[in-house]
């Protein structure tokens, strides 16, 4: 056993004898133990192998100790961590002891240095070296039982006093790494509120555990403070780096930075944190990119960082200054770092914010091809693509796009099933006269992304290919919804000039002599509208995806405005409500598909459903504006929350405070664009000379098939475009539906019949052919309808009952739609 | 008077939860005495509990429960993808097309999937955003009945996208999963407030500006496994600091002797309390409260308590009143007890009894649905809950 030299008996006040040299001792073991450690993972035990780790200078040569104050101290009082200062006294290291007695008065000015810096030994002490063993190798449960033994053999015997109080902090620090080691933050913190940990005495390792479950535990002051008195008292600097790092790690920056101030300025300025000064400043921009910072980093540290940045081959480094610089609109030097960072090797999110930082210096070009060829490795980019040339598309003069960037936009837009790309390709088809492009693209974006102004655009697309059947029924499927896509059917009594493309087609104006034309005289601005609750503009809606009626931002009142008249069958007619649309992706993949424990499951029948009568008149909507025909006194129905009156429309709702949508401000609104018609003439001339765009591709033999059709099974999913809409598209309901619809016909045709019964009656007389089914269906239902009240028939199904024919859900509604015939059937006359 | 619009228009959003499921339309107006009410979680002496398994772990192909995704499938998806609420007029919504999506996932069920999807982006996203309408009813004109977004729909439909995209590799799910997620982060979520990362229920009616006691939060709609997940198209959003202020709430809001939380809670305050004009009761939303806690493996002793007091309920599962601590609707559908396994597996390492794979005739949407999330988050996590 290596012999420890110094043993420290007795400090008198006024002079000390140094005994002798002892063997090890256990006053000695213990401040070892106490003694400052390196910086190490937390969690990591204390064991007899990390007392060699412990910095143990060489002992001097020392026969006395230094005169020490009288007031001795008393350990369990608190007061500063004298570890340190015992730990030199033990090492007989007396110009340390004096450094540390120097620097403790200074932190504490009231202290006073215990008159014993090393405990009497207990007279026992040579004894109980077994015991130290077993407590060096954290055997714990054998050292109670051993001292337990002895106490049976000897009863006078006691363990030192030194012996237990390590033995009760040991124990406690095992106990608290368990349950770090396990997860258990609360009862952490729970044993620390009953126990204490030790404070600063504890061990570095424990102290950094304690902190750092608090910081986890949001509990942030009393994180702060453990960590300020590490850095207050660990004598080691690299144990105070090491717990800024920890703080980082675990707090946010804003915490961080209270600890900061504890750093340790010498003589010559330099603070012994410099070291983290670069791992600092990346904390910080990273907060301020963050948002969690609102100050900006300091210029000059910034510039620092810059130029480590430009000095590490580290993609990571540039593209954070490239980030920084983005974040504060500084988009030339952004673009700089961006590109540094992508030739250091910087991955697709470099290419992100390269392409971000393109497109916000108007750089469109460029920012579509980074993106594209970024569109793989990472989908934001495959977005950022589509949304770039989004707004081109859709401009309502568009720009000449060449034909192979439009093939490969087509085709990253059916990859990604992308209803914004194929909205933007409908419109530029739309705009450009090639309507029936358009309106293939114009069927995808409303299988994918039914927006008002996408079933705008497939309306209008339909009116120019004289698709009547689609047009109403769209009108039909989205009365009560799209005030704009009813404002096709029902205008509000202003003219518009006509359209670039109506120009071409009626040959009034021909491309070539377009550019002759004279400048317009200045317009004149719309009048506001003059009829019910007219939306704003709404918010968010680019005057782009609204083109056709940026027109009319020029407005005459029409001459003879009128309520318009439909043909029967056109509006309002009942259609189905559900969007059928739909069209698969391509199946492009991105990465390799997991591999899955589980089978693919077996494919079985799905739910048959039977579709309720659908309706006549539209029913009010939350988040919906009034209807275009609400000015000639049509009103629609309650809606399910009992709202009579239309609402603002939801696209102009106010954002809610403290989301980020609210800090985006105003400027996001994008109120609809003032076209100049002389711009739009410029536009006949490119809408002769656009390329096509690539019209979709619909695989033979599928075109028409409602998606409930499809045929389930085989190996994967149906790549196939499964759906346009039927030529009838009732030929595949089911025969209640089919027959309700139908009747309802019947029963619109005869308004003359006296009343329900007669109406009934005649209708089920009028289809002798399909007699059968309608039995079936239909002659429980109407007989119900006739007497009004049949034993045991209820109106609607109790909840969760499925329907049967004494209750279906909506029976009672095909009563109430009945009776508000009348005022509907105003609107055919 | 456009406060009382939002008013008018918050009670309708919320006097029709999603979740007061109104299959119970028997008079049940006489309150059972609470003679079986929770024990209390105050007097529960504090107890550790084994640390979850917290990790992120991916959805696609956990389900492994073919018989009953079968059954759910031909009860609750219709063949044009509609997902039913059968006790709830047979409407859809957001979260059920969610919960469809989500399932689908776990079964590996790709065409059933599609479908889901494929109806739920043509019926739903009529928004002007990338966020869904909440509410579709069969036989209305039109069938959107409320503009408004329900938050938990969005999410969860996001995250089955991009579980989707990691399960089968395909693009577009991915694209269409980033957007979702972008945009309710930057909609519904209130980031930097004292309590932390605030999730609106809706984009409208729920925020300060729209009620005298808003912010409103349904803890139910932190939808904690979705979180966890949502970063892998996402990452610049702080889902994290979502988690940790769902803990945080749980921990908060406990009301009444039962200390369980309301299902509609408002944090402004000192100290979250039971939103006006709700009912006070832990009831059909907040019972997934411990669903989702179990499934993403997060939380502590203290977050479980009182839902595994509630849990162990020997007269069965309820609603509960948090003034009286009374039961306010029995659960008598056994789909709901599959919550309650879930948390004897987690809490207790309690093997599930074999029935818990077994999806039962005649139970509506909402308990099926439960009992087959609660099957995929025992499969995810949980081996204890294995048959024994």
């Amino acid at each position: 056993m290596p012999a420890r030299l110094t043993r420290l008996l007795l400090v008198s006040a006024s002079a000390v004898a140094i005994t002798g040299a002892h063997a090890q001792t256990p006053a000695t073991h213990g401040f070892l133990v106490e003694a400052p450690q390196q910086p190490s993972p937390a969690g990591r035990a204390v064991g007899p192998s990390q007392k060699e780790a412990a910095p143990v200078p060489a002992p001097q040569p020392q026969r006395r100790a230094p005169a020490l104050a009288i007031k001795p101290i008393d350990a369990e009082e608190g007061g500063p961590d004298e570890t340190a200062l015992r730990y030199y006294a033990a090492q007989n290291q007396t110009r340390r002891v004096a450094l540390e007695i120097e620097r403790l008065q200074r932190l504490y000015p009231y202290w006073r240095p215990p008159e014993t810096l090393v405990e009497p030994a207990s007279t026992s002490s040579e004894d109980e070296q077994p015991l130290w063993d077993l407590f060096g190798a954290d055997r714990m449960d054998e050292l109670r039982a051993a001292i337990e033994l002895r106490q049976k053999q000897e009863p006078d015997w006691r363990p030192s006093k030194d012996l237990t109080d390590k033995i009760a902090r040991k124990e406690l620090r095992l106990r608290l790494m368990g349950m770090w080691r396990a997860g258990q933050l609360n009862d952490i913190i729970a044993a620390v509120r009953q126990d204490g940990y030790g404070g600063d005495r504890a061990d570095i390792d424990l102290q950094w555990t304690v902190a750092e479950t608090y910081a986890r535990m949001k509990q942030t002051g009393e994180a702060l403070d453990i960590y300020r008195s590490i850095l207050r008292t660990a004598p080691d600097p690299k144990d105070r780096i090491a717990t800024i790092q920890k703080a980082m790690d675990t707090m946010r920056m804003s915490e961080v930075e209270k600890l900061l101030v504890e750093a340790r300025i010498d003589e010559a300025g330099r603070s012994d944190l410099a070291p983290l000064a670069i791992d600092i400043t990346r904390a910080r921009i990273s907060a301020y990119l963050h948002d969690e910072r609102p100050e900006p980093v300091p210029a000059a540290e910034v510039r620092t960082f810059e130029a480590y940045a430009r000095g590490v081959n580290d993609a990571n480094q540039s593209g954070l200054v490239a980030w920084h610089h983005l974040k504060n609109r500084q988009y030339s030097e952004a673009l700089e770092w961006f590109k540094l960072a992508l030739e250091r090797g910087g991955d697709a999110m470099v290419a992100h914010g390269l392409a971000h930082v393109l497109r916000e210096k108007g750089m469109l070009r460029e920012a579509e091809e980074v993106a594209f060829a970024w569109r793989e490795p990472l989908a934001n980019n495959a977005i950022l693509y589509i949304d770039v040339l989004e707004a081109q598309l859709t401009n309502p003069v568009p720009p000449y796009v060449e034909p192979e960037r439009l093939a490969r936009y087509a085709q990253v837009t059916v990859d990604l099933a992308s209803g914004e790309g194929a909205q933007a390709l409908g419109w530029y088809a739309y705009n450009t006269c090639q309507f029936e492009a358009a309106y293939e693209w114009f069927q995808r974006a409303v299988a994918w992304y039914p927006k008002e102004t996408t079933v705008v655009g497939l309306m209008l697309a339909s009116q120019k290919l004289k698709r009547t059947k689609d047009f109403f029924e769209l009108a039909n499927r989205y009365d009560g919804l799209f005030p704009k896509a009813l404002a096709l059917l029902f205008p509000d009594g202003y003219q518009r000039p006509p359209s670039p493309c109506d120009l071409l087609a009626s040959g009034r104006v021909a491309p070539a002599a377009t550019r002759a034309l004279a400048p317009q005289p200045a317009p004149v601005h719309a009048a506001p509208r003059h009829f019910g609750a007219s939306p704003p503009p709404a918010a968010g809606m680019a005057s782009q995806h609204w083109a056709p009626q940026s027109w009319g931002q020029h407005l005459l009142p029409v001459a003879n405005d009128q309520l318009p008249k439909f043909a029967r069958g056109e509006f309002p007619a009942a259609v189905e409500l559900e969007n059928h649309r739909r069209f698969a992706s391509s199946g492009k993949l991105m990465g390799r598909p997991a591999a899955s424990a589980a089978p693919p499951a077996a494919q079985t029948a799905l739910r048959m459903e039977q579709p309720a009568p659908a309706q006549l008149v539209a029913r009010r909507v939350q988040g919906v504006s009034a209807m275009p025909y609400e000015r000639w006194g049509f009103s629609l129905l309650p809606g399910a929350n009992g709202q009579t009156a239309a609402d603002a429309p939801h696209s102009a709702q106010v954002a809610p405070a403290g989301t980020a949508w609210a800090s985006e401000g105003a400027a996001a609104a994008n109120a609809p664009a003032f076209v100049d018609p002389h711009q739009a003439m410029q536009a006949i001339a490119s809408a002769s000379r656009a390329p096509l765009p690539p019209a979709p591709r619909v695989a033979p033999g599928q075109a028409g098939v409602l998606m409930r059709n499809a045929a389930l099974g085989g190996d994967g999913v149906d790549m196939t475009p499964t759906a346009s809409i039927p030529d009838d598209p009732l030929a595949d309901a089911p025969a209640v539906l089919r027959d309700s619809l139908r009747a309802r016909e019947f029963v619109r045709d005869d308004e003359d019949a006296p009343d329900l019964a007669a109406r009934a009656h005649r209708f089920e007389h009028s289809r002798r052919e399909d007699m059968e089914a309608f039995a079936a269906d239909w002659r429980p239902r109407l007989s119900r309808l006739l007497s009004k009240s049949p034993p045991g028939a209820q109106d609607t199904c109790p909840p969760g009952q499925d329907p049967s024919p004494w209750c279906e859900p909506g029976a009672n509604e095909l009563e109430q739609e009945l009776a508000q015939e009348p005022a509907n059937a105003e609107i055919e006359q | 008077m456009r406060f009382i619009v939002l008013l008018a228009s918050l009670v309708a959003v919320c006097a029709l939860p999603l979740h007061a499921r109104a299959q119970t339309p028997q008079p049940q107006a006489q309150k059972i005495p609470a003679v079986d009410a929770p024990a209390s979680a105050q007097g529960e002496p504090a107890r550790t509990m084994r640390k979850l398994d917290g990790r992120s772990l991916p959805l696609g192909g956990t389900l492994n429960a073919p018989q009953a995704w079968q059954a759910y499938k031909q009860r609750f998806v219709t063949q044009s993808g509609r997902v039913i609420d059968t006790a709830n007029g047979q409407i859809s919504h957001s979260e059920g097309q969610g919960y469809g999506m989500l399932l689908a996932v776990a079964a590996n069920d790709r065409p059933t999937f599609e479908r889901i999807w494929g109806w739920t982006r043509a019926n739903l996203m009529v928004r002007d955003d990338q966020l869904l309408a909440w509410r579709w009813t069969p036989g209305q004109r039109p069938a959107v009945t409320d503009m408004n977004n329900a938050t938990d729909g969005d999410v969860l439909v996001a995250w089955a996208l991009a579980e989707a995209a990691e399960l089968w590799a395909d693009a577009s799910h991915r694209a269409s999963g980033r957007r979702i997620a972008v945009e309710l982060a930057r909609k519904t979520v209130l980031f930097k407030t004292p309590r932390g990362a605030i999730l609106l229920p809706g984009v409208l009616g729920f925020s300060a500006s729209d009620r005298p006691d808003g912010p409103i939060i349904n803890l139910s709609y932190y939808v904690f496994p979705a979180f966890a997940r949502l970063s892998s198209v996402a990452p610049e959003v702080d889902w994290r600091g979502l988690i940790q202020t769902g803990l945080d709430q749980i921990r908060a809001a406990r009301f009444g002797d039962s200390q369980l939380p309301a299902d509609w809670i408002t944090v402004r305050g000192d100290a979250p309390r039971p939103a006006d004009g709700f009912p006070r009761q832990f009831s059909y939303n907040a019972i997934r409260i411990p669903l989702y806690l179990a499934w993403a493996g997060v939380g502590d002793w203290e977050h479980y308590a009182a839902f595994h007091a509630w849990a162990q309920r020997t007269r069965g599962l309820a609603t509960i009143n948090l003034d009286t601590g009374a039961e306010a609707d029995r659960l008598t559908e056994r789909g709901y007890g599959a919550i309650a396994t879930l948390l004897a597996c987690a809490l207790e390492q309690k093997p599930a009894s074999p029935d818990f794979r077994t999806l039962r005739d005649g139970e509506h949407y909402y308990a099926a649905t439960i009992q087959l999330l609660a099957i995929t988050a025992a499969n995810m996590r949980y081996n204890s809950c294995q048959p024994g």
